[in-house]
């Protein structure tokens, strides 16, 4: 009979026919007493949301100590009931350091271990509750995913605690106790806690062996969850690493090529280099196949964002708010909306709406700050940047946009330390390399700029981003080059600018001022008249344009204003109409006899050439015998 | 250039160009080869029968693509009939979006095309009403960048497969290149695509417009293919560039040989006519051309612009009702209509009709600079300057805009400004008198009489350079006695009074060759040399220039002071003299 009421409350509970399976869980355990069913009936109670009651349960009952699935569900309880003392209590603050070492070792501590032995034997109880068979190793195994599922716990619970280290260093114990623990590695890799180098190393220690003895299928399981979690890491480092091993994945996994875990880790590739045309489109197949994936919207917004799509997301934003206001990404997409047409105050209370929604939402943080950013609040600016720094370690996004707001405050020895910690991030984002040539720039030591902002541009041609990622820096190396006194190359980096379409008036007005300062006023009036179309009011190119005017109309023969004149239509045509012969032609027609001939003044005894004189009389084409030299 | 023409052979491939320019939705081009084809002479009658008349057989592709251009092509027939229909209806986007990814150069070149002119009309749509701050650099071609992109990844593609280049392909690329200003690479790609294909009147269209100068002109001469088209061209950009010399004429004529019927070529000659200041026989050629094709509304605006020079008013109104008639709706009518008002000097009205043709299209050159001169007549300097700034935005080979820039900036007293445009005219027409003067006012106004000595000078060279026959109504004076005055109050400020008396000298004396009513400024040269002999003792001059002075009945009082003061000193020196020794020139 138990074993029916049992086989109808697990019937029941699979069902999420919870009145059921908690009448009939009652009923059992008054029947039985057994743990196991206790155990069971606070799993039902969890599953209907009943925190406190599944807690209490597990407590009357004292399972806690005697089993970690149980002391695990106990934990879970309260921090759903954000109780984070007393489940730091039930789980202990710290990894019980035996099962940081090898698997094998571990195992064989177990032997030594009575008491554990003790709780493996529950442990396989509940494990193999489902199936009906009990073996000693599956409890064993069991119990590790637990320890694993408790490491995680902790890590969580130091999260909410805004304690990132040892939430950080809470996670890499969960999956190094049990790889398959991917809550934790998720945890570690969607919050960015490591940096890129941290988190190649973490994945070189975990242990995909161990699988392998589950699967028993000669490495190929292993070695595709390795593939699977490598897809999962930042971006920064080792792209072809990365390619390899989606390239192998779909390869071995044909099925695997649509998905969109795989699609939005390409996504994220595209996005880490600029690449925001084809992470746009990626994102809109991942969409396509499952619009619910809210993982893949902030980058999504992001792409939407830098392209300007502006309709897409108002679309987008209005239908994540209708359809999941729940869900802070919803907010997001629309501060994002407002971000992107400008209107900034409604931006912010978006994204502090979703920030508040979830606290630990790295995205919404950064957005609001970008909206004090905006308006030039760097002071609020700076406070949010920081929180989003905390949040997201792993990458270098906050840390630039931290060393971005104290360029623009003058603070140029805090910027270079910002930067240079998003440097030990990140040491190929262009932006990035481009902002501490900036730095450099302001710092006067030009040729380092020069250097920094070449390596920019490198990689910004290595990885074949959008013209728009690399165009200020070239134009900051044009200033740099300007600067040094370099002025060709300077005007050749303005060159390149005005060739991708870029149509800034600054830029105009560079190569204005490079043009005066290379002694060739004319060019830099036709720069400056080029600024003055785009930014009619710029009082620098106004002011440039003064000055040039008046230093072509100083020496305005270097101009050439005078010079001979191509006036025929074709080559043998040429009339030269130099100083000389327009003296003659006068000459000639102050000479002709005439009542007051003689006044002319006698001192013109110009050296002349012999020449055909210039028609006079008949208007025919002057021609020249000679030409001028 | 053309060494042997073959008029079979242009007539077949006229009518192939026709076809292919049609095909790719180059309406213009593909109007103005099928006008050149019908003014060939009348061709004999096919020898053989119909069916294998040319015109069928003809109807392939040339250059003739080769196989795997044609595979292509037949295998996207479908789509590219569809995307052309679409393109025929202006749905653009639609024709660019049904030819996404299509491979052969034809569907490709639809493709990208229709995105421009998708960025274009959308373009337009933005930059709202004419002279609003949308208008104008403000607002770009969003689609520009794309397509270059697209273009120069099918050209890698080319290179990396070793494919035949697509004269078509190209020149749209230099047309992308064009709109970023990128002349130099511009030149190369339309270059090429007319050596590839010469029949593509666009593409020659945009050649010219990288053309500044006959500098650039000569210097490309030599890469363009030997053929009839280039000796078009060569002579359409002698015409922009403002030649009309007798050599042009000639050249013209050598073309109107083998296209005796040619309205263009007529137009161009009436353009050659106008621009020596011709105006009755550009007026007989509009004329000729009006009563051979009364529908034809083309370059009409220039037709009006000469009519207005000569004041036809009648024949103005005429002209704007007849083109009413035909289009109201083409920017070249409102030009017409426009230009009629201006005369009647309703220039608000004007203004209106040539907003009208500029809404109509945007780049329509002549009616931004004759909205200038508007402006300039309803002294509203800062909005002439805007839309002559746009008329130079269009094409800098207008002096017409780049004086009127000038002008505007001189009334503005931004001397350094007005400078640099009047520089800008002078080099486009430098054997206009008008230019040079307007620069030489200049310097005079910035106090550098060097600089305007010379200018001057240039002014009177180039009023004796005019064109072969002058203008009979308008029978200038050899040299122009207003400059020559210039030039001598230069040399005074100079405190050079030798060279300031030969210059009035020549000014009064040229007057008078031309029996010209006395101006303020041959009055004025004579009251300085009057006084000029005056203090150098020739009294008797003195007293001649004084009494003509009184004659002309200008500063009568100085000049009857300077007659008395004269006569007294010759009759002192009289008195003198016969006392005997006395310095006459005391």
């Amino acid at each position: 009979m138990e074993q029916f009421l049992r086989e109808w409350r697990q019937d029941a509970f699979n069902k999420h026919h919870y009145d059921t399976a908690i009448f009939f869980g009652d009923k059992l355990m008054a029947i039985t007493g057994d743990p196991r069913d206790a155990f069971w009936l606070a799993q039902v109670h969890f599953s209907t949301g009943h925190y406190s009651r599944a807690h209490s349960y597990l407590m009357q009952q004292g399972l806690v100590s005697k089993s970690s699935a149980c002391q695990y569900l106990a934990a879970l309880c309260l921090i759903k009931q954000s109780r984070y003392d007393d489940a730091m209590q039930i789980l202990g603050d710290h990894t019980p350091p035996h099962l940081l070492a090898s698997p094998s070792t571990s195992q064989i501590d177990y032997g030594k271990n009575t008491r554990r032995k003790a709780r493996v034997k529950i442990e396989s109880d509940f494990g193999s509750l489902g199936t009906g068979t009990e073996h000693d190793e599956d409890g064993e195994a069991t119990h590790i995913k637990f320890e694993a599922a408790m490491c995680y716990l902790r890590g969580t619970i130091y999260c909410k605690q805004n304690n990132f280290d040892r939430a950080k260093d809470c996670f890499k114990d969960a999956c190094r106790i049990d790889v398959k623990c991917f809550e934790a590695f998720d945890e570690l890799m969607t919050n960015n806690l490591l940096s890129p180098d941290e988190e190649w190393a973490f994945l070189e220690s975990l242990d995909f062996e161990s699988l392998d003895t589950a699967a028993n299928d000669g490495g190929k399981t292993a070695e595709m969850v390795k593939l699977l979690y490598t897809t999962r890491l930042s971006k920064y480092k080792h792209p072809d690493r990365f390619e390899g091993a989606v390239n192998a994945l779909i390869k071995k996994q044909p099925g695997l090529s649509e998905n969109p875990d795989i699609l939005q880790s390409q996504a994220e590739l595209a996005f880490t280099q600029c690449k925001f045309k084809s992470c746009h489109a990626q994102c809109e197949r991942i969409v396509a196949l499952d619009p619910h994936n809210f993982s893949i919207y902030p980058l999504y917004l992001a792409c939407l964002h830098e392209l300007n799509e502006r309709n897409k997301l108002f679309l987008v934003a209005h239908d994540m708010a209708d359809n999941h206001p729940d869900e802070p990404v919803s907010w997001l997409a629309v501060g994002v909306y407002y971000l992107t047409i400008g209107k900034i105050s409604e931006a912010r209370r978006f994204f502090s709406k979703a920030s508040l929604m979830d606290p630990h939402f790295g995205a919404a943080w950064i957005g609001f700050a970008h909206t004090f950013a905006a308006e030039g609040e760097h002071d609020q600016a700076i406070a949010a940047y920081s929180t989003a720094a905390r949040l997201f370690q792993g990458t270098h996004l906050p840390q630039l946009f931290l060393g971005m707001q104290h360029l623009q405050l003058q603070n140029t020895q805090l910027a270079d330390e910002y930067l240079h910690t998003a440097l030990g991030i990140c040491d190929s984002d262009p932006l990035l390399l481009n902002e501490l040539g900036v730095v450099l720039y302001n710092k006067e030591s030009l040729s380092q700029a020069i250097k920094m902002f070449k390596q920019a541009l490198e990689i910004a041609k290595e990885i074949d981003s959008d013209p728009k990622a690399w165009v200020a820096t070239r134009a900051n190396l044009g200033h740099a080059y300007r600067r040094i006194g370099e002025l060709d190359k300077a005007l050749q980096c303005f060159a390149e600018v005005t060739a991708a379409a870029v149509k800034d008036a600054n830029i105009y007005c560079a190569i204005g001022l490079i043009s005066l300062q290379a002694g060739r006023p004319w060019d830099a009036i036709l720069a400056l008249h080029e600024a003055l179309a785009i930014s009619p009011q710029d009082p620098i190119a106004q002011e440039l344009l003064e000055k040039a005017l008046k230093e072509s109309a100083g020496k305005s023969d270097s101009l050439g204003l005078f010079r001979p004149v191509i006036m025929g239509t074709d080559v043998s045509d040429i009339l030269i109409q130099s100083e000389d012969e327009i003296e003659r032609f006068v000459e000639n027609r102050t000479r002709p006899p005439g009542p007051k001939a003689k006044a002319r003044a006698p001192g013109s005894t110009r050296t002349r050439r012999s020449r055909r004189t210039l028609g006079i009389e008949d208007d025919s084409l002057m021609e020249v015998s000679e030409k001028e030299g | 250039m053309a060494a042997k023409i073959d008029l079979t052979q242009i007539h077949t491939d006229l009518q192939v160009a026709v076809q292919n320019c049609s095909d790719r939705c180059l309406y213009h081009s593909a109007k103005w080869a099928a006008e050149l084809l019908n003014a060939l002479p009348p061709m004999d009658p096919p020898s053989k029968p119909p069916t294998a008349y040319p015109h069928r057989t003809t109807y392939h592709q040339f250059p003739v693509p080769n196989q795997r251009q044609q595979q292509l092509e037949f295998a996207e027939l479908s789509k590219y009939l569809l995307a052309k229909t679409y393109f025929d209806v202006r749905e653009y986007d639609r024709c660019s979006n049904v030819l996404g990814g299509c491979q052969s150069s034809k569907s490709r070149f639809l493709c990208l095309y229709s995105k421009y002119m998708a960025g274009e009309k959308r373009r337009e749509e933005e930059m709202e009403f004419i002279l609003s701050p949308q208008d104008g650099h403000a607002t770009n071609n969003k689609e520009v960048l794309g397509i270059l992109a697209s273009l120069e990844n099918i050209q890698r593609e080319w290179e990396r497969e070793g494919q035949d280049e697509d004269p078509w392909i190209l020149y749209l690329y230099g047309v992308m290149l064009l709109k970023q200003k990128n002349e130099v690479e511009a030149r190369r790609a339309l270059c090429k695509s007319v050596n590839l294909y010469p029949y593509h009147w666009g593409a020659w269209l945009e050649l010219a417009t990288t053309l500044n100068s006959l500098e650039d002109m000569n210097s490309i001469l030599p890469d363009l293919p030997s053929h009839i088209l280039t000796n078009i061209f060569h002579l359409h950009t002698n015409q922009e560039l403002y030649q009309f010399s007798e050599k042009v004429h000639a050249q013209l004529t050598e073309i109107e040989k083998y296209f005796p019927r040619s309205q263009f070529l007529k137009t161009q000659r009436a353009l050659l006519h106008y621009h020596g200041r011709e105006f009755d026989e550009a007026e007989t050629i509009f004329d000729g051309i009006m009563k051979e094709d009364p529908h034809r509304l083309d370059a009409l605006d220039h037709y009006s612009n000469i009519l207005y020079v000569m004041e036809r008013r009648p024949k103005l109104g005429f002209l704007a009702q007849l083109a009413t008639q035909t289009d109201r709706f083409r920017p070249e009518t409102c030009c017409v209509v426009g230009n009629y008002y201006s005369l009647k000097s309703e220039h608000e009205k004007a203004v209106t009709y040539f907003r009208r043709a500029l809404t109509l299209d945007r780049n329509f050159l002549s009616a931004w600079t004759l909205m200038g001169h508007e402006y300039v007549e309803m002294k509203n300097t800062h909005a002439a300057i805007e839309a002559y700034r746009r008329a130079v935005d269009v094409n800098r080979k207008d002096y017409r805009a780049w004086y009127g820039l000038g002008l505007s900036y001189e009334f503005l007293e931004m001397q350094y400004y007005a400078l640099f445009y009047f520089q800008r005219a002078a080099s486009l027409r430098p054997y206009d008198p008008q230019m040079w003067q307007a620069m030489g006012n200049c310097f005079d106004k910035m106090n550098r009489p060097h600089e305007a000595i010379k200018a001057f000078k240039r002014a009177l060279i180039g009023n004796s350079y005019s064109p072969s026959t002058p203008a009979p109504q308008q029978q200038q004076p050899a040299l122009d006695p207003d400059v020559l005055f210039k030039i001598g109050m230069m040399y005074q400020q100079l405190n050079d009074t030798k060279e300031a008396a030969k210059y009035l000298e020549l000014c009064v004396k040229e007057a008078n060759a031309a029996e010209l009513e006395p101006t303020i400024n041959t009055s004025k040269a004579r009251m300085w040399l009057a006084r000029w002999e005056f203090s150098h003792g020739h009294y008797d001059k003195a007293e001649l220039l004084a009494n003509e002075l009184v004659q002309d009945g200008i500063e009568i009082e100085e000049a009857k002071a300077l007659v008395r003061d004269s006569r007294s000193r010759m009759a002192a020196m009289g008195s003198a003299s016969r006392r005997s020794t006395m310095n006459p020139l005391e």
